[in-house]
């Protein structure tokens, strides 16, 4: 089954977080890296990544004139790091917040030369706002929004355009 | 015996009975070290399999959830005291008829002498 470029791109993520799960030196121990199904029946976890898609969003800016033209998209994948210690841990849950997060961004910028074109499938690459995850009682966190700026043929999305 | 030690057992007697509403279920406590006392057990709880809720924390995700209903016990149930929001999970079938998961007990939502209400996800 061929993929599309948004999708080996993700593929890419998923990858680099996966070998920050698997690397025992981290300063954060990964218990699992989720790409949701359907109905999100993941169950919350301490120190767990949840990785999802938010809007794809053109950028007309990066279009290239030609037959068939290059299209310019921006993908959000949205990085949810959830942090879920115990009740007994006197921690401050921000400083797990705060390791984790430094973590999945170490993760995902490495290779540090080429990390924003994951595998010269994108143009460039940087990480929006972080936003906290609101605790209700359950668990913290935060989302690290990733935006990756990618190009492909207008009528081919499986076909990389420099 | 006590009104507290009545309240208990009528809690698993009653509300709890497997012959009626109660089902099994495994409690896995988290375990702060290598060699740790506390070990997995089975309990009977009542659970009460809800719709899909709305998931703040996770930008408006949906997701399953349960509402366990479980005696305030460490023999019969889980104790309100050893209950650890930081990891404890519950192990019993997210649909009637399917084979158990594994589900972190994600918030208390009330206690009394008798019993635990909890919610997993």
């Amino acid at each position: 089954m061929a993929f599309p470029i948004v999708e080996q791109i993700a593929d890419v993520i998923v990858t680099r977080l996966i070998a920050l799960r698997d690397n025992g030196l981290a300063e954060v121990a990964v218990s699992e890296v989720v790409r949701p199904v359907r109905l999100e029946s993941y169950t919350p976890k301490d120190n767990q990544i949840v990785i999802t898609q938010g809007a794809s969003e053109r950028v007309p800016e990066m279009d290239h004139p030609g037959n068939p033209p290059a299209v310019g998209r921006s993908q959000r994948f949205n990085i949810r790091c959830h942090v879920m210690p115990s009740e007994k841990d006197a921690t401050a849950v921000d400083e797990y917040v705060n390791v984790f997060a430094a973590e999945v961004m170490k993760a995902i910028t490495t290779p540090q030369a080429t990390w924003h074109n994951f595998g010269a499938l994108a143009i460039d690459a940087e990480f929006d706002t972080l936003e906290e995850i609101d605790g209700d009682g359950s668990f913290d966190g935060i989302n690290i929004p990733l935006l990756v700026t990618y190009r492909t043929s207008e009528n081919d999305p499986y076909t990389v355009r420099a | 015996m006590s009104l507290h030690d009545v309240i208990q057992s009528d809690a698993s007697l009653v509300f709890a009975n497997a012959s009626d509403f109660g089902e099994t279920a495994t409690y896995k406590p988290k375990l702060y070290s290598e060699g740790d006392a506390r070990a997995n057990r089975t309990i009977t709880v009542v659970i009460d399999r809800q719709a899909l809720e709305i998931i703040s924390e996770d930008q408006q995700t949906v997701a399953p959830v349960w509402q366990i209903e479980i005696v305030n016990s460490s023999t019969l149930g889980i104790s309100s005291d050893e209950l650890d929001l930081g990891g404890d999970v519950l192990s019993f079938p997210p649909r009637v008829g399917e084979t158990a998961e594994d589900r972190t007990i994600t918030r208390l939502l009330s206690h009394d002498e008798g019993m635990l209400s909890v919610e997993c996800r």
